[in-house]
């Protein structure tokens, strides 16, 4: 038995549907205003919204629904044409409708005055609205007035067909006392027995006893007079019922309640019938055999207290014929509408994600049934044919079942219309919003899931993406931006794309933005690719917009967007084109329940991962090993044509203990000893002076252990998260199969690179790698994960670190760099002007005698085969005497973020390796390279040996260069020296071991510098350990703030003399 | 279908199916039929207690009945109703116009 709450909830259902097809239709209208068909189609939406939401005492709900009606009312009728400025007043109130039916409790509270007066002020033409309306003025409620005919208008016409007929009760005082006692309506209403009874399937007695359940009859007769006599046509004939009734029914409501228009039913007010005379003049139909007279005549206008009639009847029958031809006819006519009610019903979601969970058990089981059968079907051949069958049935009973949550994607781009009609006012832009494939069905799911962020992609687009008309003229484009939203099926799932013609993205403006919101280094900005840039929109917390504006500037960002729509599996792909226009292009699965999945095994456990994230497999052999697997950045990458993707192991990505260690690593560790070994090996020449013995560059890894060919082969899944790739290093693959997900139990959903489970064929669970949690959680990217997880703070921290480099060659392929702050000028100089004496180059430069460095003397780089005419040289600020080194040309300055890779370059002059314009840079260390080249010309303090060799100092600092640049310069004393990367480890380290000297870093993660001197001085044990603060940051206020914190000193960094003569001076 | 008997200068018609909308043109043309050729009769009875439903096509034959009798100079009178149609006739007025009278 249905309750109460189970018909409101029908209702709500019911009134959903009703408002998704409002708007369309309201849209349509604007741009033909004289579509009768929607006008009727509209009517009826909000008409049955009125009725039922009275019933239900939603009493706002009914008003706000009636005044709609009201004016669609006169607009069906040809009274008005609807113009902007009513479609306007009808959406705002189409928007308090769907506010009520969703909070349908709290409806009655919302206030709905302003949207109520004004439509009611448009219905009656008080407004002036972008079309004239020509209504009719108000007549007196007396039966038909002739009047002039006026200009015929095709409604008008069928009005004249229509009359009045005024009826007259004599009330019982007794019924009008009882009425006046129970507070209730009296309304006088005339039906026609076929036209409003038969025409919906009751016979008259069942139209009374509907009625009687809202209220009681007080008064009412059949009007007879016009009937024929027996030989007449009876059968058309239609006998007017007209009856006087008392309900507690509203009159927004009462005409819903009753079955009837608004026109067929007039409130009486009590006070004026005190006498129980009732004079009501009510809409009746011309009698047939009148009908010719009445052709030429009167239009009747109607009492003001009645709405405007309506020239079709039968909208209230739902376009049920007004009277049956015969009486076979009408029956017929009732079938249809049987058949029509049975062809659908109800369901709830929530039994349908039930069925779909079933299935999918049942597929597991059949999974396994399979893998068990086959091995049996070899003692019983019918037994085969019976898992087949069950196969089939399988399959096609969990599609069935998946099918019943598909829904059209024209259910989201619904709403589009009038977004976009919208944002085009309030942006003053033309937008035509065009939609294709909205027959394509997506599941449920991922339906719902899809409309926030294609929302926010069209008003990106509206927003960012399409000019001003005026701006559009000017590039050369009809000044109406188009917006295309297209939805279609591509290899098995569905494509949305969202493209618009309008000016692009500017991947420079991006960057540029980025770097100043401090989500990106200027270092970063500058490496990357223009599509890169273009992706920085995905970035978290970044907008375009020069202006937050109400269009776009919601608090969400594309980054929300993207992270929505990989939740439901799919991808996002932006292609712009500056001038041209922009593309989003939405990837997604057809459904949630079933994936298709590649699973690989790892340590012995089996793991699956999505299709849509799997770029390709690579099998890397030991002989690829040298070619394909390098460091970058301190991380093992794998060279893939020409790109360099971060390489993770699946179980160490995912924390399982690697049993033992896989092939390539241990040609990596080699490589790196090995790297580390030959340093060694050169250093120590260099020291003794001797002449290097192996003249290959120091990046030459050719020396390939015979081990590293034993190994065996490795393969890589090249996964593509965004657009970045990593490789992730599995042991086997075990093949692809279509597996029904199981989502993650609550206490396992903190594992994000998990995102659910799944049964397989042989009855093994296997976790779902949900590919961007576990590249995320490994921060497997190279250019971007400086960016995630990094607060705004951090990153403005790194760009106040920022290194300014000056780049430059040697006439060689190598690019160096140079901090800028340790160089005093670079010169343009003739070779001529060179001398040659006792093996050395001096140039006279500014009067004095200037001792020339040549790079490939001292460093392990290349040579320049020959030195143009004219080069130039480089000189070091603060040296004894004047030195100067020569290079072929500057390239370029930069400031940027650097992320030395000592690993794989790395050599005496050489503090490492970085990215730059995606070419290696070699980072020269130029106090290393005039210590080997000309010592002299060094400031040099003098450290007490035994001091020195005694002595421990700890550096606490997160930058890698500047971790590289104070490690090497302290140990090139003879310190012994330890890095750790932030406060927190600092301090532990502090508290583990004792040092002589801190030099603590400010701006770190984790804990500060700050953090790290409160924490150290509130222990008594550390209060007198010298710690020194070696900070880039060069403020009076933090530096007064610092030294009263307990630093005993603020060096500003860099300087190494300086800071060397600091160490010294305290350690002594 | 309708059966006739004639009981005194009464004519009773006794429909004995439904008076509805798919019967109605048939009774029609059988009372007409009927009426014309027994002219003898003064007061006509439209018995109905053979009938369940009267929907709003059978309301206009028994009114078309009433009003042949009527310009005949004729009594009418609609006997053997059940409640339903007693309601329905009641509401309407009709038994202000000729009798009705239940089961």
């Amino acid at each position: 038995m249905m309750t109460d709450d189970d018909m409101l909830v029908g209702f709500l259902d019911e009134a959903r549907e009703h408002l998704s097809t409002i708007e369309p239709d309201l849209l349509t209208l604007e741009s033909n205003p004289k579509d009768q068909e929607t006008i009727n189609r509209l009517f009826r939406s909000v008409h049955s919204i009125k009725g039922g939401a009275g019933f239900f005492g939603l009493e706002t709900l009914s008003k706000m629904a009636h005044v709609m009606e009201n004016l669609m009312s006169k607009a069906r009728a040809g009274g008005l044409t609807l113009g902007q400025t009513h479609i306007d007043a009808l959406l705002s109130g189409l928007d308090k409708l769907n506010q009520m039916v969703a909070e349908p409790k709290t409806s009655n509270d919302i206030d709905i005055s302003n949207e109520r007066d004004h439509l009611e002020s448009l219905a009656e033409g008080k407004e002036a609205a972008a079309a004239p309306a020509p209504t009719p003025s108000a007549a007196p409620a007396t039966p038909a007035a002739p009047v002039p005919p006026p200009v015929a208008a095709p409604a008008v016409v069928e009005e004249a067909e229509r009359t009045m007929k005024t009826s007259e009760f004599d009330l019982p005082q007794k019924e009008i006392e009882w009425v006046a006692q129970h507070d209730m309506n009296l309304y006088a209403v005339s039906v026609y027995l076929n036209r409003d009874i038969m025409s919906k399937g009751k016979t008259p007695y069942q139209f009374i006893s509907d009625l009687e359940e809202l209220g009681r009859f007080v008064d009412s007769y059949l009007d007879t007079d016009d009937a024929e006599s027996l030989e007449g046509d009876v059968d058309e004939e239609d006998l007017r019922f007209t009856f006087v009734f008392a309900s507690i029914m509203a009159p927004a409501v009462a005409a819903e309640g009753l079955a009837v228009r608004e026109d067929q039913l007039q409130h009486l007010k009590l006070a004026e019938i005190k006498d129980g005379k009732v004079r009501v003049t009510l809409p009746a139909k011309v009698p047939k055999k009148a009908a010719p007279a009445a052709a030429p005549a009167p239009v009747a206008a109607p009492p003001a207290v009645i709405p405007e009639p309506e020239p079709e009847p039968e909208a209230e029958s739902d376009a049920l014929p007004l009277s049956p031809p015969s009486g076979m006819g009408s029956s017929k006519v009732l079938d249809t509408k049987k058949v029509k009610t049975d062809e659908s019903i109800r369901v709830g979601v929530a039994k349908l994600n039930k069925l779909v969970d079933l299935a999918g058990e049942l597929v597991l089981v059949r999974n396994q049934l399979l893998q068990a059968g086959e091995k049996e079907s070899k003692k019983s051949s019918s037994l085969m044919s019976i898992l087949q069958g069950l196969n089939m049935v399988t399959t096609e009973l969990q599609e069935e079942i998946l099918n019943t949550r598909m829904q059209a994607v024209q259910t989201v781009f619904g709403k589009f219309p009038r977004l976009v009609r919208e944002l085009g006012r309030s942006l003053g832009k033309d937008i035509n919003l065009v939609t294709e494939g909205g027959e394509v069905e997506l599941d449920k799911t991922v339906l719902e899931a899809l409309s926030d962020p294609l929302t926010h992609m069209i008003r990106n687009t509206a927003d960012h993406g399409i000019e001003m008309p005026d701006e559009r003229k000017q590039a050369g484009k009809i000044p109406q931006g188009k917006l295309l939203l297209k939805a279609y099926h591509e290899s098995g799932q569905v494509i949305i794309e969202v493209s618009d013609d309008g000016r692009g993205i500017d991947g420079d403006a991006v960057a540029a933005s980025a770097v100043k919101k401090g989500v990106l280094t200027q270092a970063d900005a500058l490496t990357m690719t223009d599509r890169e840039k273009q992706n920085l929109i995905f970035h978290p917390g970044f907008s375009m917009a020069k202006q937050v504006s109400n269009v776009s500037g919601r608090g969400v960002g594309m980054d929300v967007v993207r992270s929505n729509i990989e939740q439901i599996g799919g991808s996002v792909d932006l292609r712009s084109k500056a001038g041209q226009g922009t593309s989003l292009k939405l990837t997604l699965p057809l459904t949630m329940a079933i994936v298709s999945c590649l699973i690989v095994e790892s340590e012995g456990q089996r793991f699956a991962i999505p299709q849509v994230n799997l770029e390709e497999l690579v099998m890397l052999k030991p002989e690829d090993y040298e070619e394909m697997l390098g460091y970058v950045q301190d991380r093992e990458v794998l060279r893939l044509r020409g790109d360099l993707l971060p390489l993770v192991s699946l179980a160490e990505g995912l924390g399982i203990k690697e049993s033992q260690p896989k092939a390539y690593r241990t040609f990596l560790r080699q490589l790196n000893s090995q790297q580390a070994a030959d340093e060694r090996k050169r250093s120590e020449t260099k020291r003794r002076g001797e002449e290097r013995s192996d003249p290959r560059p120091y990046y030459n890894l050719t020396d390939k252990t015979t081990e590293g060919k034993r190994q065996e082969a490795v393969r890589v899944l090249i996964i593509s998260v965004g657009i970045n790739k990593v490789g992730v290093v599995v042991n086997s693959i075990v093949g692809s199969e279509e597996i029904v997900v199981k989502p993650m139990p609550e206490y396992l959903q903190h594992l994000t690179f998990f995102s659910g489970a799944t049964i397989l064929g042989d009855g093994t669970v296997a976790m779902i790698i949900d590919t961007l949690g576990f590249v995320q959680h490994n921060q497997l990217s190279l250019t971007e994960q400086r960016m995630q997880g990094r607060s705004l703070e951090q990153a403005k921290k790194s760009v106040e670190e920022a290194q300014s480099l000056l780049i430059f060659d040697n006439g060689t392929e190598e690019r160096f760099a140079i901090t800028i702050p340790l160089i005093q000028r670079v010169d343009e100089i003739e070779l001529s002007q060179i001398q040659r004496v006792s093996g050395k180059d001096y140039l006279e430069y500014r009067g004095e005698q200037m001792r020339l460095l040549h790079l490939s003397d001292y460093l392990d780089v290349g040579k320049p085969e020959k030195r143009s005419e004219k080069t130039s040289i480089i000189i070091p600020k603060e040296t004894h005497m004047p030195v100067g080194i020569v290079i072929n040309r500057v390239i370029d300055t930069k400031t940027m973020y650097i992320d030395v890779s000592e690993g794989a370059i790395h050599g005496p002059g050489i503090l490492g390796s970085t990215l730059i314009d995606g070419k290696i840079t070699l980072l020269l260390d130029l106090y290393a390279l005039l210590e080997l080249g000309e010592p002299d010309a060094l400031h040099r303090v003098h450290f007490n040996e035994s001091k020195v060799k005694a002595s421990k100092i700890l550096v606490i600092e997160d930058t890698p260069l500047f971790q590289t640049i104070v490690r090497e310069y302290l140990s090139s004393v003879g310190f012994e020296v330890d890095v750790e990367e932030n406060g927190k480890l600092g301090v532990e380290a502090i508290e583990r071991k004792h040092y002589d000297l801190v030099l603590c870093d400010i701006e770190m993660p984790v804990m500060d510098g700050f953090d790290v001197i409160r924490t150290l001085r509130a222990n008594e044990k550390f209060r007198d350990l010298k710690v020194i603060a070696l900070t880039s940051l060069d403020d009076d206020k933090l530096i007064k703030e610092g030294l009263a914190a307990g630093f005993n000193e603020w060096m500003i960094k860099l300087d190494k003399e300086k800071m060397l003569a600091t160490v010294n001076q305290y350690l002594n | 279908m309708i059966e006739f008997q004639v009981e005194g200068d009464r004519l009773v018609c006794l429909p004995v199916e439904e008076i509805i909308a798919s019967n109605v043109p048939t009774m029609r043309e059988t009372l007409i039929e009927h009426l014309d050729e027994a002219k003898d009769w003064n007061e006509l009875i439209f018995d109905c207690h053979k009938v369940e439903t009267l929907d709003s096509i059978g309301i206009n034959l028994i009114v078309g009945l009433f009003k042949r009798a009527r310009v005949a100079g004729k009594e009418f009178r609609v006997v053997g109703c059940n409640p339903a149609m007693v309601k329905v006739l009641q509401l309407f007025r009709l038994d202000e116009q000729f009798p009705v009278e239940a089961q």
